[in-house]
């Protein structure tokens, strides 16, 4: 099985680099879709089918933490795991999210086999 | 910049250089002599509790297209690092200005950071001795200057 991922980060050279770290992990990947806000992360996601979103959280528009509770509140959204990649380092920050709901977080910069197990752990394993 | 914030810019600026951009720096205690420069830039301000700012950096366009090309895993010379050379130097500040404020303060604080702007040469201030941290990097200075 192949996984669509929804990318979301407002540096398209993050997107970029991201787009590579997921080819480096060697993971079975259908398609990475990326969008630079979260108002566009919820077009793609009223849209598209996607297994997982891993999402900034500083963005324009509307960032990682509004993206996440529109979803959670969002009946057919709700279950899509959600992951976040960022820079925040706050305990409070960081435990608002997974109250929220997230599936993992990383804190950049993070290595290619921290984003393999990130998506690893959230979408399950396959061999 | 006071000594906390200069103290954790000056541990964690190498670091995220060498872990982001795969370059390796080397410290100057002053603004290297010579030719003046046209720098690009980016800014990006930050809100706590205790401690409001921003931090911008400075570096020659060549050295940000390098920086660009490596993040993207490119040969120098391909256009994308030209290209996103601006965002490439911004989002290396995002990372690290992030993990400075966590250094400096702590995981407790709560810190809001804004979206990282681009800085054009013409803003380039011309004395940052006593407010700034340089390292040279690949020949290229560049320049860290906060205010908080």
């Amino acid at each position: 099985m192949a996984y669509t991922v929804l990318l979301v980060d407002d540096s398209e050279t993050i997107r970029l680099a991201m787009v590579r770290a997921f080819g480096m992990t060697r993971l079975p990947m259908d398609e990475v879709i990326q969008a630079s806000d979260g108002l566009k992360a919820l077009e793609v996601l009223r849209s598209r089918w996607v297994d997982m979103v891993l999402t900034d959280i500083n963005m324009p528009n509307m960032g990682g933490m509004e993206l996440v509770r529109t979803m959670k509140k969002d009946a057919e959204l709700a279950e899509i795991p959600v992951a976040v990649l960022s820079t925040e380092g706050s305990k409070v920050r960081i435990q608002e999210l997974k109250d929220l709901g997230i599936a993992g977080y990383l804190r950049k910069p993070c290595k290619p086999e921290e984003i393999r197990d990130l998506l690893h752990s959230t979408l399950g394993e396959w061999s | 910049m006071n000594t906390q914030f200069a103290t954790a810019l000056r541990e964690i600026a190498p670091l995220i250089l060498e872990e982001t951009a795969f370059v390796f720096t080397d410290d100057l205690s002053d603004p290297p002599p010579g030719p003046e420069w046209n720098p690009i830039g980016a800014q990006l301000a930050f809100k706590g509790d205790v401690i409001l700012g921003s931090l911008r950096v400075w570096t020659d366009p060549k050295f940000a297209r390098t920086i660009a090309a490596n993040m993207l895993g490119v040969e120098e010379d391909d256009p994308q690092g030209e290209q996103r050379a601006s965002d490439a130097l911004g989002e290396l500040l995002n990372i690290v200005l992030g993990n400075v404020l966590t250094r400096a303060y702590g995981d407790g604080p709560v810190f809001h950071l804004g979206i990282p702007t681009a800085r054009p040469g013409e803003l380039w201030p011309t004395d940052l001795k006593s407010e700034s941290f340089w390292l040279m990097v690949e020949g290229f200075p560049i320049a860290f200057q906060g205010d908080e």
